[in-house]
C-alpha cells in the first residue's frame, strides 16, 4: 500500500468542499479521480500533495514516501505561460528533489533529463524558449518535469483540458509505460470515455465520495454508465 | 568620459559611493528577477518605505542606522509574506498600508529630530554623501552575501519562481526560500536606500529584469542580462550624475528606463521578424550613442552666465532665491584642478599632501571630512570660503564657510570648518578668503572636542564663484 486515507474532509473558509473520503493505492495502481466542476478533485491532490491542510481525518502514506518521490503536473491555470525559461531549465527542476544539499546539477541529472526528453520525444525543444511553445508541448515538457519527480508516485491535475486528442492518446501511451514501470498514477480528468479502458482504479467525487472501486465495475455500475452518458437513470448525479 | 572617471575616482567619498553602488545595483538586479516574476515586485517598494521608517527612527533614538534598520525591514517583510498569504487584507492593500504607514512614521520621526533638515531629502531621493568606510564595509559584505547565497540556492529559486506548488509537491521548504527571498531583498533595500533614496530603490529591483526579459529567453540569460543591465544603468547613471550635476538616484532609475525603451523596441521587432538583428544592433547603438552625446553637449553647451553675489560695503552676502537654478560653469571649475590622489588607499598614500577642497565638490569634501574624521586628521587642507565670527562661551570663533542648499532648496545652510585665527590678521565679515592649514582636534570649553582648521596661511581672496549649487 502507497497512500492510504480515513475519513478525510476539506474546507475553505469554513465551507466544506469535500467529506468522508475513504481510498487506499497500491504501488502499481493507475487511479482516475472522476467528477464534475467543483467536486472537490483538486483539492483532494492539493491535500494528498501536503499544498493543502485536511479540516479533517488523515492521510497515511506508506513508510518512506515522501514528498521527494511524489511528481506533480498542476492544473494548466495554474502555470505563468509566460515566463522566461528554456524547455531545459524547466524540466530540470523536475530533479530539485534529488539535489540533496548540492547547489547544482550534476550528470546524472543532465542524462535524466535527455532520458525524459526522449521519452517524450520532445529533445528538439530542449533550447526552446517555453513561453513559445504550443499548448501541447508545453503541457508534455511540464510531464517532463513531473515524470523526473516522481520516482513512486505521479499526480495529475486536469492534464489533457484543451489538448487535441492525437496529443491526448500520445499522453495516455505515455502514462501507461510510466505505470508499467512501477510508478503510481493518480490522474484527476472529467474526460471520462478517454479513462474508461484504461484507469485500473476510480475514485468518484460529488463533494464527497459516490465510488471507489476497480474501474471495470465502475463503469459496469449505474452511477458509472451515468456519468460516462450511457444510462438514463441517476442523471441528477452528473447534474445537480 | 574616461577623464570623468578619473575625475570621479579622485574622490573618496565617490569613490565610495560607486563601490557601494555597485554591489547594490548587483543585489537588486538578481533577486529582481525573481520578485517581478513572482509578482511581488510592489514588496520592494513597500520595504523601501519601510526602511525609510526605520531610518528615521534609529535617528532619532541615535541608533546605528543600518543594524537598526536591517532586522526591522526584515521583520516587516515577513510580516508581509504572512499578510499575503493568510490574512483577509489582501496582499496590495496591506502593502500600501504597510508602507505609507511607515513613511509618515519615519517623517514623524525626522521632524522631531532634527527639524525638516536634508536628512530627510537624502533618505527620499537618495545621496551619495556621508557613507564612512564601516558603511562601505558592511554593504561589501552583506551584498557579497546576498550573492553567494542567491548563486548557492538558485536552483531552488528558480523551481519555486517559476511554480512554487510543483516545488512545494515534490518536497522544497518553498516558505523557507520565500522567506530567504524576502531578507535578502530586505537588506539590499536597506543597504541602497541611502544611495537611491526610498522612493527610486524599487526601479533597481524591477527595471533590469523586466529589461531583460523583453528579449532573453532562458532564465539564466535573464538573470545574467539583467545583472549587465544594472551595473552599466548604475555606472552611466552616476557618470551623467556628475557630468550634468543632476541627482544620482534619479539619474540611474532614468538611464534604466531608457536602457527598458530600447529593450522593448529589440524584443518588439524581434517578434515582428525579419532582420531583426540588424536593426536590434542599430538601436542598441542608437541608444549608447544617444546617451554619451547628451553628455559630450550638456559640457560644451554654453551655461547661464550668472550675476556675482553683490557685496555690499560690509559684505553682506544677499539671500539667493536662485542658488539651486545656477548651474557651475565648467571653464571656472578648472582653475582649481584636483589633487589627483591613488584610489586603493587614499588617505594613506596621499598623506603629506595638501587636500584641495574644490568647488565643485565643496559640501561633498566637507561633509565626507567630518563623516570619515579619522582619515582626514593631520591633512594639510586648503579651502575657500567666507569669513564669519561668533562666540562660544566666551570665547571668540572664527569659521570658513559657503552657504550650500537645504532640503527641498528653500534654506542656505551653512558648510565649512572653524578656523584658528592668527593674531595679527583681521577680515571683515563674509568676506572671501582662503585658508591653508592642518585638521585638527581640540577640545573646547564646553568640555565637548571640535574640529577645526590649525590655521597656517590665511589671504583674502576674490571669490572666482560665490555660488556652489550642487553637492
Amino acid at each position: 500500500m502507497l497512500l492510504k486515507c480515513s475519513n478525510l474532509s476539506f474546507a475553505y473558509g469554513g465551507r466544506t468542499v469535500l467529506e468522508d473520503v475513504n481510498f487506499s493505492l497500491e504501488s502499481t495502481d493507475y487511479l482516475a479521480i472522476l467528477g464534475e466542476n467543483g467536486s472537490g478533485k483538486s483539492t483532494l491532490i492539493k491535500g494528498l500533495l501536503g499544498l493543502k491542510t485536511p479540516e479533517a481525518g488523515q492521510i497515511d502514506y506508506a513508510a518512506g514516501l515522501s514528498a521527494k518521490e511524489i511528481g506533480y503536473l498542476p492544473q494548466q491555470s495554474e502555470i505563468q505561460r509566460d515566463f522566461p525559461a528554456t524547455v531545459r531549465e524547466i524540466v530540470l527542476s523536475g530533479r530539485l528533489n534529488s539535489l540533496g544539499w548540492r547547489p547544482f546539477y550534476g550528470r546524472e541529472d543532465r542524462r535524466k533529463l535527455k532520458e525524459i526528453l526522449a521519452l517524450l520525444k520532445i529533445e528538439e525543444l530542449e533550447k526552446k524558449s517555453f513561453r513559445e511553445l504550443s499548448g501541447g508541448q508545453q503541457q508534455r515538457v511540464l510531464l517532463a518535469r513531473a515524470l523526473l519527480a516522481s520516482k513512486r508516485l505521479l499526480l495529475l491535475d486536469e492534464p489533457l483540458a484543451g489538448l487535441d486528442p492525437l496529443v491526448a492518446a500520445d499522453f495516455y501511451r505515455i502514462l501507461e509505460e510510466v505505470n508499467a514501470s512501477g510508478i503510481a498514477v493518480i490522474l484527476v480528468t472529467h474526460d471520462v470515455a478517454a479513462i474508461e479502458h484504461r484507469a485500473k482504479k476510480i475514485l468518484h467525487l460529488a463533494n464527497k465520495q459516490l465510488y471507489f472501486g476497480l474501474a471495470e465495475e465502475y463503469f459496469e455500475s449505474a452511477l458509472g454508465r451515468a456519468f460516462l452518458g450511457l444510462g438514463e437513470e441517476d442523471g441528477h448525479v452528473t447534474n445537480f | 568620459m574616461l577623464q570623468i572617471f578619473r575625475e570621479i575616482l579622485a574622490y573618496p567619498f565617490l569613490l565610495r559611493a560607486v563601490i557601494c553602488g555597485l554591489l547594490i545595483a548587483l543585489c537588486s538586479s538578481l533577486l529582481g528577477v525573481s520578485l517581478v516574476l513572482k509578482r511581488y515586485a510592489m514588496i520592494g517598494d513597500g520595504l523601501s518605505h519601510v526602511s525609510f521608517g526605520a531610518l528615521s527612527l534609529s535617528l532619532v533614538l541615535g541608533l546605528a542606522p543600518l543594524t537598526f534598520a536591517i532586522p526591522m525591514v526584515l521583520l516587516a517583510s515577513f510580516l508581509l509574506l504572512r499578510l499575503s498569504d493568510k490574512s483577509d487584507i489582501r496582499g496590495d492593500s496591506a502593502l500600501a498600508m504597510i508602507s505609507s504607514s511607515a513613511l509618515a512614521i519615519g517623517v514623524i520621526a525626522v521632524s522631531w529630530g532634527r527639524g525638516m533638515s536634508t536628512d530627510i531629502c537624502n533618505y527620499m531621493f537618495g545621496t551619495i554623501l556621508a557613507t564612512t568606510k564601516e558603511d562601505v564595509r558592511l554593504t561589501a559584505i552583506l551584498s557579497l552575501t546576498v550573492i553567494s547565497l542567491f548563486i548557492f540556492f538558485y536552483n531552488r529559486l528558480f523551481a519555486i519562481t517559476f511554480d512554487e506548488n510543483f516545488a512545494k509537491a515534490s518536497g522544497s521548504h518553498v516558505n523557507f526560500y520565500n522567506m530567504l527571498l524576502a531578507a535578502l531583498t530586505s537588506v539590499t533595500i536597506v543597504l541602497g536606500m541611502r544611495l537611491m533614496g526610498a522612493l527610486l530603490i524599487s526601479a533597481l529591483i524591477i527595471f533590469p529584469g523586466l529589461s531583460a526579459m523583453r528579449v532573453f529567453k532562458s532564465f539564466k540569460a535573464v538573470i545574467s542580462v539583467s545583472a549587465i543591465i544594472s551595473l552599466v544603468a548604475f555606472s552611466l547613471g552616476f557618470l551623467a550624475s556628475y557630468a550634468l550635476q543632476t541627482p544620482s538616484g534619479a539619474s540611474i532609475v532614468v538611464v534604466n528606463l531608457l536602457i527598458f525603451i530600447i529593450f522593448s523596441l529589440i524584443g518588439y521587432l524581434k517578434k515582428s521578424g525579419r532582420g531583426f538583428k540588424k536593426q536590434a544592433s542599430l538601436l542598441l547603438v542608437l541608444g549608447l550613442v544617444i546617451c554619451l552625446s547628451a553628455c559630450r553637449a550638456k559640457e560644451q553647451a554654453e551655461l547661464p552666465k550668472f550675476e556675482l553675489a553683490q557685496q555690499t560695503g560690509e559684505g553682506e552676502v544677499q539671500k539667493y532665491d536662485e542658488l539651486i537654478d545656477l548651474v557651475e560653469n565648467p571653464s571656472e571649475t578648472e582653475t582649481p584642478t584636483v589633487q589627483v590622489l591613488e584610489f586603493q588607499t587614499l588617505p594613506e598614500l596621499a598623506a603629506g599632501e595638501e587636500l584641495y577642497i574644490d568647488e565643485k565638490m565643496y559640501i561633498g569634501w566637507v561633509l565626507d571630512i567630518y563623516t570619515n574624521i579619522d582619515d582626514y586628521l593631520g591633512r594639510q587642507v586648503r579651502i575657500r570660503g567666507m569669513f564669519q565670527e561668533f562666540e562660544q562661551l566666551g570665547e571668540k570663533k572664527y569659521v570658513v564657510f559657503r552657504f550650500g542648499p537645504g532640503c527641498c532648496g528653500d534654506d542656505a545652510g551653512m558648510c565649512g570648518f572653524e578656523i584658528t585665527l592668527p593674531e595679527d590678521t583681521e577680515f571683515s565679515l563674509d568676506s572671501w578668503i582662503e585658508v591653508r592649514g592642518v585638521l585638527e582636534r581640540y577640545k573646547s570649553k564646553d568640555g565637548l572636542q571640535y574640529l577645526r582648521i590649525a590655521t597656517e596661511e590665511i589671504t583674502q581672496v576674490e571669490p572666482e564663484n560665490p555660488y556652489t549649487a550642487h553637492y
